[in-house]
């Protein structure tokens, strides 16, 4: 393992930041080079991720320190293959988003905001990946929990601003139990620098509040019962770019912070030791169960993908509790997986939305016909997250599966189908309604075809068809990506 | 081919690697994507080019025969899906290819006639093909991870074929067999799981050795793919979505669905049952044999109870579809039992059963697509096929008739028809399994089975009796029943199929049969033994005699009992009495036992937040009060400086009084003394002035004090602040509490855990 010293992280970090200013100032000024600048700098920042892919792969990692903010806490960062494979995931969507904003916010109000928050918030999130230390990431995080605030409340309706209240206080209660961990980590191992050796090596009762807090300030974020009740209400409020993001993203940085804490604070094998994984399995399969069965009685389609979110969510948590090599894996594909398959979906849900103005699921039969593309894309993404091969959602509950078996817990193989046909029973009916509900069709059907623009379509169309391409294909970046961390994390993150 | 020769080509022949099956399965579906695009843009070839497809995907699927003859074709694609994709056809899979490539042929080519009126023909082609693409994937596919695969898609692609009409019927029908079928997928999954944990491989070859050495119960892994190979085969009792299914489906569909997809269920459950969970040295005696051995006796029982099962259903039914649907769940339940057999003898005698079930697939798809073809026919003048409706056919479409009466002959085991073959084979099979299998129950299972043979000759006579016999509607007297040319050719190709098969039974049996059971471990001198079966003795030759006589008597029976027309409660129905409460159950637990949770969890986030708002409100009392408390200290203040003031003007008094006190001193001082002395005279100007200098200093500290209190007021005053600045909504006072308090809990807890 080789150590190098690059100012790339810092570019990636600050670029966007540097930028968002740049927008808010040009914004002033000209409408279309507020966009293009939006999706410019989106599309700098994924090629920027994607230039350390060499490095990467070679099994360097690259920490840069760049200041200290306070004595002995600094702002510093640290890029190995996990947070690689997160910041290209993120970064890639994003980009995507960005493209399907320009058609979608266009009939919305106060795009003047959305477009610098869009653009700050890509610059947190690519700060929480690559943090060198826990302090990094606690600022980065709580920068970007706050300032997506602004895109939950977007609609300023009076929905939108409970759900933005809800959100905000339970952010706010997640941070301070974040910086309680964070603190007693450092209290008890004097630093908070991520790095190949573990910070705490002794168990204790301080240890385990660091965990309960870490627990909870990462799990509020990852939608973890019983900290989730704020995702059903603020996902569906935002406008579909933003939940695309808010689901499909960040609630990822949850996952990845309570990876890192696993690995780099206690240490997967501490953990195991100390059975504190079997909080993390309970909680995650009652995420699991709980987030598929209430989705089946959710009407609004954005709720019903909201709570999806919090089933997928499950999954990845219950990767994190099992912890053998197959598992590890599963779970981080799955984060890619569930990446593509909810901001499809979530795309979807705001073409249908922004064309129809129909949200509730009862409404949405015969639109395959009005929208057949959309209903498409939708109906791969949907078939992906029931699990029905070849589509990734297939792969990663497999590799998910396996790791359970090695792990000799068949239970967990059981959870996983059970929510396999809940999510079957959720989905399916959707596209059954909407491809043969309505009127029998005739040959030439008398719908009209109403799509939503190209620029919609296409981020839409790549996203879809990247959730068959990355079950299918024999040289498969992100589950490659996937074992690579993997392995790494169990080496001990050296 | 005799059996050792098929043996030895067997033991010595290696793989040969080709792409064929892989051509043949993703030729149907490269087909569907060219009749997608023919239905955009050039509908007029669009059922050609269907056609075409499947005459090509038939012709890919026999050139696998020649190979198949020298060894196993395989080919493999190592990484796609992570686990690699590995194609293999022996002598099974090619025949189950062949069967359902010639079936889907000359389905499409009926479907070209069947569907000219119907709605979105397009979508029905492109799925029509992609099934078959699918169904050939399982068939040809060489472990369980392929299979899986295209069996999900099968499962999924048939969907949409199912709810064509997309009546509301028929939308129900279909979510019923989709729920099914991927729970059926899931329960698959599950088993191939626990496999693939254990051994390491999905290949299909025998492993049971290493499946009990890896401590695999077989008692949990096989019901798992019997559950999913048997709700796609309609077994018992997860046949309930099957009956509904067929009664929507158009005909097409229908002769498909009875010739490929139940018997791509039959595949599997041959597949794991007699390969996959047989020892890998044939006749072993390892330990595990005894178990699958019991599966296997269960499994004859199951076959016999969905043959009953069956069969009372297609007598109780009055839609010709629906009665040839339940038709079909009662013969899978000959080709379950014939499997069962198979399991249950295994190695020594199983032999009988495998090849009369393999026999009894091949009959099935011959005789059922047929069927479905006939009424077809006739549905697309009538548009109904209720048999209490639509009567005397025989009239109007005598080759219809005639075709039906020889399908009729052939599923009723007529000497001289094919199924009277594999109906005899099958029967061997199940004495055998009385005979050497020492169980005396199936001596009971004997005679159910003859039993289960003379309701088909009944529900078929009332199916003929009503459909064919009888006297026209008068709507129908006056449509002119005019059969396609294609139709009454492809009826009359099926008689002919069926009577060739009758008369020369050796030729399906040696060339096709025996042949694919090579592949499997079975004692040779049995194997040889069923292929030199006659089934032309007299003791064969009586049991259909006894058969039609016990139908005859029975029919008699139950048209005098009126039990054709007879309508069964609901209550009576597998799917009131199990699946109707099993779903109530499940989403009374899941969705609304999640849903009140949520609730519940959500109501107690609120209510903490109401708490805290309370105490909030609290600390906002708390905080007036201090403010009074403040409020409070001014005014003492300025009551102070009052009585500052007041003591003040007392001491002036003081001062004052003493002043003039003084003054009358000098007053008398000067009477008392005129002579004018200096020193007096000064020093009395000097107290003077003594006095005024104290009256000034006396009102310079009055100043002071006044202004003190002013000051302090004014203070008190600008730190009271505005009251909206404490607003409690305020979020930022709330995290303040809330970190504060957080903080002091945290900082309580270090030190408490260091010092103590």
């Amino acid at each position: 393992m080789r150590f190098t010293s690059s100012f790339l992280p810092v570019w990636i970090v600050m670029f966007p930041m540097v930028m968002t200013a740049v927008i808010y100032y040009v914004e002033q000024h000209s409408e279309k080079m507020r966009n293009a600048l939006a999706v410019g700098t989106s599309l700098v920042t994924f090629l920027s991720v994607a230039a350390l892919y060499p490095y990467i792969m070679a099994g360097n990692i690259i920490e840069y320190k760049m200041f200290q903010l306070l004595p002995s806490l600094d702002i510093s960062f640290r890029v190995d293959i996990l947070s690689f494979s997160l910041a290209l995931l993120s970064s890639f969507i994003w980009m995507m988003v960005a493209i399907y904003s320009l058609d979608y916010m266009c009939k919305e109000h106060g795009c003047n905001r959305y477009y610098p928050v869009l653009i700050i918030t890509l610059a947190s999130c690519m700060g929480i990946f690559m943090a060198g230390d826990l302090f990094t990431l606690f600022v980065f995080f709580e920068l970007m929990s706050l300032i997506s605030y602004v895109l939950v409340v977007h609609e300023e309706t009076v929905e939108a601003l409970r759900a933005g209240y809800k959100y905000l206080i339970m952010t706010i209660i997640g941070g301070l139990a974040l910086f309680f961990g964070i603190i007693i980590t450092f209290e008890l191992a004097g630093t908070v620098t991520l790095s190949g050796a573990t910070l705490i090596k002794e168990p204790s009762t301080l240890a385990f509040f660091a965990f309960i807090s870490f627990l909870i300030g990462f799990g509020m974020k990852a939608g973890m019962f019983p900290l989730h009740v704020w995702l059903p209400d603020a996902h569906p409020v935002a406008p579909s770019p933003a939940s695309a993001l808010l689901s499909g993203i960040m609630l990822k940085t949850g996952a990845y912070g309570l990876l890192r804490v696993i690995f780099h604070v206690f240490g997967f094998e501490f953990m195991q030791r100390e059975g504190w994984t079997v909080i993390l399995a309970v909680v995650a399969v009652i995420t699991i169960l709980l987030g598929s069965a209430v989705a089946i009685t959710q009407d609004d389609l954005k709720r019903r993908l909201a709570y999806s979110s919090i089933g997928q969510m499950g999954y990845i948590l219950l990767g994190m509790s099992i912890l053998t090599e197959r598992a590890l894996i599963g779970n981080i594909f799955h984060i890619f997986s569930h990446a593509f398959m909810k901001s499809t979906l979530f795309l979807c849900a705001g073409a249908i939305i922004l064309k129809t103005g129909k949200r509730s699921i009862k409404e949405l039969g015969g639109i395959g016909k009005q929208m057949p593309f959309t209903m498409f894309a939708f109906t791969l993404a949907a078939l992906a997250m029931i699990g029905i091969p070849p589509f990734n959602g297939f792969l990663s509950k497999w590799t998910l599966s396996l790791g359970a078996m090695d792990a000799g817990v068949p239970f967990y193989v059981l959870v996983l189908l059970l929510s396999s046909l809940l999510n079957g029973l959720y989905y399916l009916p959707i596209i059954i309604s909407a491809f043969f509900g309505g009127e029998p069709g005739h040959e030439h059907d008398h719908v009209k075809v109403n799509e939503a623009g190209y620029k919609m379509l296409i981020p839409i169309a790549i996203l879809a068809v990247s959730c068959l391409l990355f079950g299918l294909l024999p040289t498969n970046l992100p589950f490659d990506l996937s074992r690579v961390a993997a392995e790494f994390l169990l080496r001990g993150g050296q | 081919m005799s059996f050792a020769a098929a043996q030895e080509i067997n033991a010595t022949t290696e793989t040969i690697t080709s792409l064929l099956p892989v051509v043949a399965v993703l030729f149907p579906l490269a087909g569907s994507v060219l009749v997608l695009l023919a239905g955009l843009y050039a509908e007029k070839f669009r059922s050609a080019l269907a056609v075409l497809t499947a005459l090509v995907t038939f012709g890919l699927v026999l050139a696998i025969y020649p190979l198949v003859q020298h060894g196993t074709v395989i080919y493999h694609f190592a990484d796609v899906m992570e686990y690699g994709l590995f194609f293999r056809a022996d002598f099974l899979s090619f025949l189950f290819a062949a069967l359902f490539a010639g079936s889907w042929l000359l389905a499409t080519i009926y479907a070209t006639v069947y569907m000219k009126k119907e709605a979105s023909q397009t979508r029905f082609y492109v799925f029509l093909l992609s099934t078959l693409g699918h169904c050939l994937g399982v068939v040809l596919s060489g472990d369980l991870f392929s299979l899986f695969l295209f069996f999900e898609l099968m499962t999924f692609s048939s969907y949409v074929l199912v709810i064509h009409r997309q009546t509301e019927q028929a939308i129900r029908a279909g979510t019923i067999m989709i729920y099914m079928g991927v729970a059926g997928g899931l329960s698959l999954l599950m088993g191939i799981f626990m496999l693939y944990w254990g051994v390491g491989t999905l290949e299909l070859a025998p492993l049971l050795e290493e499946i009990m050495a890896a401590g695999i119960n077989p008692l949990v892994v096989i019901p798992l793919f019997i559950v999913g190979f048997g709700i796609k085969m309609g077994m018992a009792p997860l046949h309930i979505w099957l009956p509904r299914a067929y009664e929507e489906a158009p005909s097409p569909v229908n002769a498909i669905s009875s010739a490929a997809m139940l018997k791509a269920g039959a595949y599997g459950m041959i597949r794991i049952l007699t390969m996959v969970f047989t020892p890998a040295t044939p006749g072993a005696a390892v330990a595990g044999v005894e178990i699958v051995k019991y599966i296997g006796f269960a499994i004859i029982w199951v076959g016999i109870i969905t043959m009953l099962l069956g069969a009372t259903l297609a007598i109780l039914q009055n839609n010709a579809k629906r009665i040839l649907g339940c038709s079909s769940i009662s013969q899978m339940g000959y080709i379950l039992m014939g499997i069962g057999v198979a399991t249950f003898l295994g190695y020594e005698k199983g032999a009988m059963g495998f090849a009369g079930s393999l026999y009894h697939i091949i009959n099935h798809s011959v005789f059922k697509a047929a069927l479905f073809m006939m009424v077809g026919a006739i549905y697309l003048t009538t548009l109904n096929v209720d048999i209490t409706k639509v009567r005397g056919m025989f009239k109007k479409v005598p080759l219809v008739a005639v075709t039906f009466l020889i399908a009729y002959a052939g599923i009723g085991g007529i000497p001289g028809l094919n199924g009277y073959v594999s109906k005899t084979i099958l029967h061997h099979a199940i004495v055998d399994a009385h005979k050497y299998g020492h169980a005396q129950s199936l001596l009971f299972a004997e005679k159910l089975f003859v039993l289960a043979s003379a309701m088909t000759l009944v529900y078929f006579a009332k199916l003929f009796e009503g459909l064919f016999l009888g006297r026209t509607r008068p709507e129908d007297d006056e449509k002119s029943f005019k059969v396609s040319w294609v139709i009454k050719s492809l009826l009359i190709l099926y008689s002919g199929i069926i009577l060739a098969i009758g008369v020369f039974p050796e030729f399906v049996l040696n060339r096709l049969v025996i042949p694919a059971a090579a592949g499997f471990s079975f004692d040779p001198k049995n194997v040889a033994y069923v292929a030199h079966v006659n089934v032309w003795a007299w003791q064969d030759l009586k049991e259909p005699l006894i058969v039609f006589i016990l139908a005859a008597v029975l029919y008699l029976i139950l048209d005098h009992a009126r039990a054709f027309t007879w309508k069964p409660p609901e209550w009576l129905s597998v799917e009131f009495m199990f699946y109707l409460p099993l779903t109530r159950f499940f989403f009374q637990t899941c969705c609304r036992f999640g849903a009140s949770f949520d609730t519940a969890i959500n109501q107690t986030y609120m209510k903490s937040g109401k708490v805290a708002s309370a105490m909030c409100t609290y600390i906002t009392s708390f905080d007036s009060s201090i403010n009074d408390a403040y409020e409070k200290s001014g005014s003492v203040a300025r009551k102070i400086v009052n009585q500052t003031e007041r003591f003040d003007s007392s001491i002036n008094d003081a001062y004052e009084k003493s002043g003039s006190v003084a003054r009358n001193f000098v007053n008398q001082t000067e009477r008392f003394d005129d002579a004018l002395n200096d020193a007096y005279e000064k020093s009395g100007r000097t107290a003077k002035r003594l006095v005024n200098k104290t009256a000034e200093l006396d009102g310079a500290l009055d100043d002071a004090y006044e202004q003190s209190g002013y000051r302090s007021r004014s203070l008190w005053d600008r730190m009271r602040g505005r009251p909206s600045d404490w607003n409690i909504k305020n979020l930022n006072f709330d995290s303040l509490l809330m970190a504060l308090m957080l903080g002091l809990f945290l900082f309580i807890l270090i030190y408490y855990t260091k010092f103590a």
